[in-house]
């Protein structure tokens, strides 16, 4: 299955992602630029940074949904280039949670979570309604898993799409400002989850500007400004004492 | 005014049977030929949004073909020109079958695929109106494009056209009656005749008339009737969706312009 492209990680077996010398235009946009970043196995990594950063661009690149135009990327073993096998296998591995949620609204919430893995993974209806039901039981919206995406709340929509993602088992989620859509006495619920998830040992990669999330659950926090990683640290020092100056603007601005 | 309707012609029939014999044809072209036009229509309008550009250009031009050339002239072409292009055997089989259907096989053919070019660019008007993250979950979770697709988009693309099939259905049928130009003796055919054999042409034609009105009902009502099937349980439709807000802004306080209060 992988024989193409199989390239093991460049340091060490318990890197799951390598992002070398990425570099992603729009037209005459320079969106990523020299980006490197590794991520280790269990490792809870929060991106910042001010809009236009190309964060989410980042994590896009990560599971291929932006197509990347130089460096390196290698997810769990597999190098992205352009065979739909390897991106195909990569996404299988890579669960994503969107800012708008995206949730498939004419499929029920049990539904949006068998479809893939019955249509992707190849399970039988019971053994993926069973997946589904126990992952939503998990982020606690399993009374709720026949209604219709328009029928719930959006910390609600959200909460299904992160189970929905789980339920392909994946080794590493990406979270793309999961909770910048919500009203803010939602973004509680979903942050909840998140942390749950991340004391599971799931790894994660979360674009957000939950700085409270970030202390609480990050291993690192990278800061991004024009398309490059300005700045990573532990969170303690990062928030206490940022060495940028581009970061210490952040900061400011976004902790009243 | 319609009793004539019911007199006997002179192949000892009522009038009125030539009239439902009429209106047999006519349903029957529409039927068949809204499935056609359904199944190619989908294919089609697939194809007119997919990344492969051999595909999406020979969609186009497949539309571009069947909506610019009048239903008449498409008509003619299937009836008189196609079995001349064919090669010598296959021309002459096709103009051997027997009367009825040499006129409806052709006029079926023509009409289905004329209303498929035109239902081809209601799909893609609809798979383009889905936003674009519905196609980024289905990639996300590892989806091909086929899965995505399959599961994804058409269903959706399909809800969202409902409301607008419903003219292209009420189209297909009013169209069968450019058939009779090529023999078939459908609905407004039969009323030629009994004009031409009756005299009464006001009953005749007044007579159809009301046949393809109640059609165009039935039409029109089988297809509300789908569409509220087929809704997707907590969607409104667009007319629904602006109500609430309305609502909104004749409550008590809101119609304040933002930073002003009530002073108790």
């Amino acid at each position: 299955m992988r024989q193409q492209g199989a390239v093991s990680p460049s340091d060490g077996t318990s890197a799951i992602v390598v992002v070398e010398k990425l570099m992603k235009r729009f037209g005459r946009f320079t969106a990523l630029n020299d980006v490197n970043l590794t991520v280790a196995k269990g490792e809870k990594i929060v991106l910042c940074g001010p809009s236009g950063s190309g964060k989410s661009t980042l994590i896009r690149c990560i599971n291929h949904i932006e197509k990347h135009d130089g460096g390196r990327i290698v997810v769990d073993g597999v190098e992205l280039m352009d065979r739909m096998a390897d991106i195909n296998s990569v996404r299988c591995e890579v669960g994503m949670v969107f800012q708008s949620f995206n949730l498939f609204p004419h499929l029920s919430v049990v539904e949006n979570c068998m479809l893939a893995p019955m249509k992707v993974r190849g399970l039988s209806r019971a053994e993926a309604h069973e997946r589904a039901m126990g992952l939503l039981r998990k982020v606690r919206i399993d009374g709720q898993a026949d209604k219709y995406p328009a029928q719930l709340s959006g910390g609600q929509q959200q909460r299904v799409a992160i189970a929905r993602a789980l339920c392909m088992q994946p080794k590493i989620m990406l979270f793309d400002e999961p909770t910048s859509a919500l009203d803010p006495e939602m973004v509680k619920e979903v942050l909840d989850t998140m942390v749950q998830l991340a004391g599971e040992g799931m790894t994660m990669v979360c674009v957000t500007h939950e700085m409270g999330f970030a202390r609480e659950v990050a291993d690192r926090v990278v800061f991004m400004d024009q398309g490059s990683i300005v700045e990573e640290g532990e969170p303690a020092s990062f928030f206490r004492a940022p060495r940028t100056e581009r970061a210490r603007g952040f900061l400011n601005q976004i902790i009243h | 005014m319609f009793g004539v309707l019911f007199e006997q012609t002179a192949d000892g029939q009522r009038y009125i049977d030539w009239l439902l014999t009429g209106l047999g044809w006519t349903l029957a072209l529409a039927f068949f030929g809204w499935w056609i036009a359904f199944a190619v229509g989908v294919v089609v309008g697939i194809g007119r949004t997919v990344q492969n550009r051999f595909v999406a250009a020979l969609a186009r031009l497949y539309v571009e073909i069947f909506r610019n050339i009048p239903v008449l002239v498409q008509m003619f072409l299937w009836y008189f020109v196609l079995p001349e292009i064919l090669p010598g055997r296959l021309g002459d089989a096709i103009k051997q079958i027997p009367p009825p259907w040499g006129s409806f096989f052709p006029a079926l053919v023509c009409l289905g695929l004329y209303t498929a070019a035109r239902i081809a660019e209601q799909v893609r008007a609809g798979i383009e109106a889905l936003p674009k993250g519905q196609t980024e979950a289905a990639n996300a979770l590892g989806l091909t494009p086929h899965l995505t697709y399959r599961h994804v988009i058409v269903p959706q693309a399909l809800r969202l056209i409902v409301p607008s099939l419903t003219s292209e259905v009420m189209g297909i049928y009013k169209n069968t009656s450019v058939a009779l130009t090529i023999g078939l003796m459908e609905l407004t055919a039969q009323a030629r005749q009994i004009s031409e054999a009756t005299f009464q042409t006001f009953t005749a034609f007044g007579a159809a008339t009301l046949i393809y009105l109640v059609l165009a009902l039935i039409a029109y009502q089988s297809m509300m009737l789908i569409d509220r099937a087929v809704r997707i349980p907590g969607s409104t439709p667009a007319k629904d969706a602006i109500e609430p807000a309305l609502a909104d802004d004749v409550q008590p306080g809101a119609a304040l312009p933002h930073g002003m209060e009530v002073v108790k």
